[in-house]
């Protein structure tokens, strides 16, 4: 496989990728990430040589297959969610508060 | 007390003895961390009153001549992505600076069970992200063999506790050789157990298919005891599976033994002492009758690369859960955020330290439209072809025997600027995770200050072959 051309990102597209990260950036913070990334994405290249052709991906090390479990409540599930509740900022009654979304 | 030479078996005779009380070993260790971790800075938290409960408990166990359970009174620190049950557990992140866990980790219920004390938790890389323990946003770890040195991470924490007696064995995490690095750097034991076999519930994400607890201890057999009560199925966890039990110790003959050395692993660029050092260690197997043989996992020179693009991808999809919104770091005041975007936004961009910031960003990168295909998909179909090299080679060799890490600790700030300096410590140590295997690090001679530490990785699920042959140089070590 042929060498894939060195990348490049340009001010653009950086943003439009903190905008997906959903990262707030400061300014100053913007440069030098961009160099970070770009040296790994230039040490990563070598990846672009091996033949992948007919080879299946692996995503987990172990066979996995789903699992699956009645749907029932159980009591100590019902004590769980008042220790979570505790955890959360902003709260009325037992619901997450929030601004609105929409 | 001197509490260098204390093992988990030893801690079980004297109490049974009444030597010592739990609760007088507890209080020396509290005591000890007290005076001496100002200086080596392993802990983020000391958990003193639920160690000094969990000793009272101990004690009455013995008053009343009942069964000790196997960890009774064996003081443990539990590094600080591993929930404990009302205990704060911060990843060593500020957006999770006052977070208190509602439950135990799976692992940590099973060491409570045992009997085991909790005396705090320690620092690490924030997320477990780093290897120097540097990246922790609150503080940095030193080396406890020297100082001006970083102990390795991202389990520097739980590394140094051990090396500087503050506890008799710790609890790291390893996705890309978190506890074995460390380990090395601080001369321990450490292992990376086959990804599975123990429960990752209660374990806070970094890289979900990569991510293994384990312990750190100061010998094999210490590791060993460890290991068998906290591995084993868990409902809390789909991926964790039961161990196939069926070894039995005497029946391990190192005369039987073959032992690859992967040709792509011994490089230029180690450092000589350290390999010489390995050297010694294989000549003693070989005298003791294993076969040596040299074999070759050819996709290694792409293994960190891998590491790299699968453990952001996975990373940037795991931290996308802290929003400020059901616990953790949280604004009071929303004024001048238009929306919820913006919110979690500011959230993050404040929460998160650099090196988080910069793995969320290339992970996003590797896993946007158009780029997909090319990194992450490769990467997951070449973390297939390494798992053939070693389904190959393991055909041929029982055991596969590395050094840890390439060169001795560096010094603190050297390559805290430098992210791909630093990532390259891993070198030796990613393959494990990419392909689930079990992987031992053990010291086997003095170098300077330090240790050299090798690595055995077994087949899936030898752990406890893995013990046997590391036990046998450590005997002959420690008789040296």
């Amino acid at each position: 496989m042929k060498k894939g051309k060195s990348i490049k990102l340009d001010n653009r597209e950086i943003e439009d990728l903190i905008t997906l990260a959903r990262l707030n950036l400061k300014d100053d913070e913007i440069e030098s990430i961009k160099h970070d990334l770009l040296r790994i994405l230039e040490y990563v290249e070598n990846i672009k040589e091996v033949d992948i052709s007919n080879v299946l991906p692996t995503f987990h090390p172990l066979n996995s297959h789903n699992i699956q479990r009645k749907d029932e409540a159980k009591e100590e599930s019902l004590k769980m969610v008042e220790k979570l509740l505790k955890l959360v900022p902003k709260k009325f009654g037992r619901y997450v508060k929030f601004e609105k979304i929409l | 007390m001197n509490n260098e030479i204390l093992t988990i078996e030893r801690i079980r005779n004297g109490l049974l003895k009444k030597e010592f009380s739990a609760l007088e070993l507890t209080k020396h260790y509290l005591k000890k961390i007290e005076r001496e971790d100002k200086k080596v800075m392993a802990f983020l938290t000391i958990s003193e009153d639920l160690a000094l409960e969990q000793a009272k408990k101990i004690d009455e166990l013995i008053e009343k001549k009942e069964d000790l359970p196997p960890l009774a009174g064996v003081p443990c620190a539990i590094k600080d992505n591993i929930l404990v049950e009302g205990i704060k557990c911060t990843a060593a992140s500020k957006i999770l600076e006052n977070y208190i866990a509602p439950y135990d980790a799976t692992a940590v219920k099973r060491l409570k069970e045992s009997g085991a004390i909790i005396l705090g938790k320690t620092n690490l890389d924030e997320f477990a992200m780093g290897s120097s323990t540097e990246y922790s946003a609150f503080f940095k770890t030193k080396n406890p063999l020297d100082l001006e040195r970083v102990p390795g991470g991202s389990s520097g924490g739980s590394a140094a506790a051990v090396c500087a007696n503050f506890a008799i064995f710790s609890l790291g995490s390893d996705t890309g050789g978190s506890i074995r690095q460390p380990a090395a750097f601080c001369g321990v034991v450490g292992l990376k157990p086959t990804y599975g076999t123990v429960s990752r519930y209660g374990l806070i994400a970094f890289a979900s298919s990569l991510d293994q607890i384990g312990p750190l201890t100061k010998n094999i057999n210490d590791c060993k005891i460890v290991f068998d009560i906290i591995k084993g199925k868990d409902e809390k966890d789909s991926t964790s599976v039961d161990l196939k039990d069926d070894f039995e110790p005497s029946n391990f003959d190192i005369k039987n033994v073959r032992i690859g050395l992967p040709k792509e692993f011994f490089i230029n660029g180690i450092n000589t002492k350290i390999e010489s050092r390995i050297k010694e260690a294989i000549r003693f197997y070989e005298k003791m009758g294993a076969k040596i043989v040299e074999i070759s996992l050819p996709h290694t020179r792409y293994a960190l690369a891998c590491y790299f693009l699968i453990s952001r991808a996975e990373a940037s999809s795991n931290l996308a859960r802290y929003d400020g919104i059901r616990y953790g770091l949280s604004e009071t005041s929303s004024s001048g955020l238009k929306n919820f975007w913006d919110y979690y936004c500011k959230i993050r961009g404040n929460g998160f330290g650099k090196e988080v910031r910069r793995r969320i960003m290339l992970g996003t990168f590797i896993l946007s439209v158009g780029f997909y295909d090319a990194y992450y998909l490769r990467a997951a179909k070449i973390r297939t072809l390494m798992i053939k090299d070693f389904e190959r080679a393991f055909n041929e060799v029982d055991f596969i025997l590395t050094p840890t890490t390439p060169d001795l600790p560096f010094k603190i700030g050297e390559k805290e600027e430098d992210p791909l300096e630093m990532y390259l410590s891993d070198i030796f140590t990613v393959s494990a995770n990419l392909v689930g295997l079990p992987a031992l690090s053990f010291p086997v001679g003095k170098v300077d200050n330090f240790y050299a530490s090798l690595q055995i990785m077994g087949k899936w699920f030898d752990e406890a072959k893995m013990f046997e042959l590391a036990k046998l140089y450590e005997r002959y070590y420690d008789d040296k």
